[in-house]
């Protein structure tokens, strides 16, 4: 999944007109992740219940793998929701808050959710009628930026109107932040300021 | 409807692919947010060959170029991973002459092989330690792709 990421780091970068290596190396030695969710589907019975509500990543890119049941949904930059069904050996990749902060927003973070989609109702009755679980697991992957870079707008998205949006900050404290924000920090470390030539 | 961009045509772009690629990728992931990366066993083969072998490129030239060498009708690159341990950095400008006698004989017998390009699994068993990637003009044909 790494490799996958990788790779869409450096075709985007490319793409941009940075060097194709910029998000590759500002994710160097970063704390990846690799999570897999799970949910019992029998046990959330509508169709439309939300499992996990609607979100940005933290990280700065996410992959979800393909095959997992129906039920993940992402928005486009211009509001529309879109199931996210990668088929078999694919992989679904979405930009996340670290690369949306680092082009000033010129890449969009994805807002996305997973709910309990009406395509798994006959799935379930099915599970049910047979007593059998009806889980629904998705292997996904986090990339992070490395938590000692500055978190700030690259040189080609940087005016005075993005340095103010987003000022410089320390990837980890960056993280931590956000954290804070959703009470899933209980402690919260000392904070380290930039030095002062930002 | 999410674009899938199959992972080969970026793994193992030069530099003129990468940028195009990329071009169509950012153009993508600025309509709809998220892209499908469609990955291949290749990705995996690309992987381990990264770690421990010479990567070898082989484009088709072009038009041009082919009918004035006919002989030569691929342009040869070579590279280590482009990423970590280049060789011929910034293009694949080096040539057949400048390859050494083993891998221009390779090269010979890959480039007018009747059935190239060869699946790739096959092309492994040819030359365990050479991974042969054909782009350029075709890049079309292996890169940006519908599906869903």
């Amino acid at each position: 999944m790494r490799v996958v990421i990788e790779n869409y780091d450096w075709a985007l970068a490319s793409g941009l007109g940075l060097e194709p290596d910029t998000f590759v190396r500002f994710c160097d030695r970063g704390p990846h992740l690799v999570a897999s969710t799970f949910v019992e589907l029998r046990k959330v019975c509508e169709p439309g219940t939300v499992i996990a509500g609607v979100h940005y990543d933290l990280n700065f890119v996410s992959g979800h793998a393909g095959g997992a049941i129906p039920g993940l949904y992402g928005e486009t930059p211009d509001g529309r929701w879109l199931a996210i069904d990668p088929p078999e050996n694919c992989v679904a990749v979405q930009p996340a808050w670290q690369l949306w902060y680092l082009t000033a927003g010129r890449i969009p973070r994805v807002r996305h959710m997973v709910i309990f989609d009406e395509r798994n109702r006959d799935r379930l009755q099915q599970a049910k009628r047979q007593c059998l679980g009806f889980p629904r697991t998705q292997l996904q992957y986090f990339s992070h930026g490395w938590t000692e870079n500055v978190l700030q707008p690259l040189s080609p998205f940087r005016n005075a109107e993005s340095e103010k949006q987003f000022p410089p900050q320390w990837v980890g404290e960056f993280v931590l932040d956000r954290l804070e924000e959703i009470n899933l920090l209980k402690t919260r470390p000392l904070q380290r300021p930039l030095p002062d030539n930002f | 409807m999410i674009q899938c961009f199959d992972i080969r045509c970026i793994t193992l772009a030069g530099k003129a692919t990468a940028q195009f690629v990329g071009q169509k990728l950012l153009e993508a992931v600025l309509r709809d947010g998220t892209v499908y990366l469609n990955v291949p066993e290749l990705a995996q083969a690309t992987r381990a060959f990264r770690r421990n072998m010479e990567l070898v490129y082989l484009f088709p030239a072009d038009m041009k170029q082919s009918l004035e060498k006919p002989e030569f009708n691929f342009q040869v690159g070579l590279t280590g991973s482009q990423r970590e341990k280049p060789i011929a950095l910034g293009g694949k400008e080096a040539s057949l002459q400048q390859a050494d006698p083993k891998q221009r004989f390779f090269f010979r017998t890959m480039t007018f092989h009747p059935s190239f390009p060869l699946p790739i699994s096959d092309i492994f068993t040819l030359r365990k330690s050479f991974l042969i990637f054909w782009s350029g003009k075709n890049r079309r044909s292996i890169g940006v792709e519908k599906c869903g």
